[in-house]
């Protein structure tokens, strides 16, 4: 059984789904479902299209580096036959996959607690800049000395004493 | 009056229709990508006189695969923001299948070919 991958998305493409153009020089694309098939025939550019995993990657949604990525490849060299090798092969496939499933639920978790937490500081900031009058003249003098809220802040004061 | 449909508004045109067909098909990034390496672009921009094609084919412009009637509006072209537009779109290189497999870590590793191996 062969499962190759699709030429948008990257998802895997089982037998007996999705479809596959041959354009006139023989080339040929396989697509998962009709949704893909129609974004390449609108000849959208899968690494601008943000559902599709070559944008996730490229834009630092998807754990890049990590040695239990490392360990799937496609190698093209014959290996003979040998049932203790093919058993211990298969007993680390599994356990590499909960490894990288692991990682990558790691991954994603700290991508978005550390968003969620920029996110957060910045609205704070903006609420205190808005309200500056109501800051004690200690805080407010060491806020500006820190330079937290920036040199525009500043500048606002002095306009208006 | 009843609620409005929203969905396959657009199912009907003609244009989008005829523009997306196999017929129509025009030239894909990768395949431009291809006539744009220094090999193939001189038979681009140098060819033969065809009666068939606009302006016999002697005005083609490679990045965009179109033929111009004449020399002013294929200046005109070169000009023009869909041209510039497509060769910031070339800037980037053809997405190909081993692109895809990449973004989901699949890569080829044949690594070092001996001949102790093969001889087993």
């Amino acid at each position: 059984m062969r499962l190759e991958k699709c030429y948008f998305c990257s998802s895997t493409v089982y037998p007996g789904h999705g479809i596959m153009f041959v354009r006139n020089d023989a080339k040929q694309f396989r697509f998962c479902r009709s949704k893909c098939h129609k974004n390449f025939k609108m000849k959208r550019n899968p690494r601008k299209v943000k559902w599709t995993k070559a944008f996730r990657k490229a834009a630092g949604k998807e754990m890049v580096v990590d040695g239990a990525l490392d360990m799937e490849r496609r190698r093209n060299v014959p290996v003979r036959y040998d049932r203790n090798l093919m058993m211990t092969t298969l007993t680390a496939m599994k356990k590499i996959s909960e490894i990288r499933a692991k990682r990558e639920r790691v991954f994603y978790k700290s991508r978005v607690i550390s968003k969620k937490r920029t996110a957060e500081k910045t609205a704070m900031l903006k609420h205190v800049k808005m309200n500056m009058e109501l800051v004690p003249t200690a805080t407010r003098k060491r806020l500006e000395e820190s330079k937290i809220l920036g040199q525009k802040v500043q500048n606002e004061d002095v306009e208006m004493a | 009056m009843g609620r409005l449909r929203k969905k396959r508004n657009h199912h009907g045109i003609r244009d989008i229709k005829r523009k997306v067909s196999t017929k129509n098909r025009t030239k894909d990034i990768d395949q431009i990508c291809d006539d744009l390496k220094p090999e193939n672009i001189d038979k681009w921009k140098n060819q033969a006189f065809d009666l068939d094609l606009p302006g016999q084919g002697q005005h083609y412009c490679v990045e965009c695969a179109r033929y111009f009637i004449d020399d002013t509006s294929m200046q005109e072209h070169l000009k023009s923001k869909v041209h510039r537009r497509r060769v910031k779109e070339l800037r980037d290189g053809p997405y190909t299948q081993k692109d895809a497999e990449e973004a989901v870590g699949l890569k080829t590793d044949n690594g070092e070919r001996s001949r102790n191996k093969m001889e087993l």
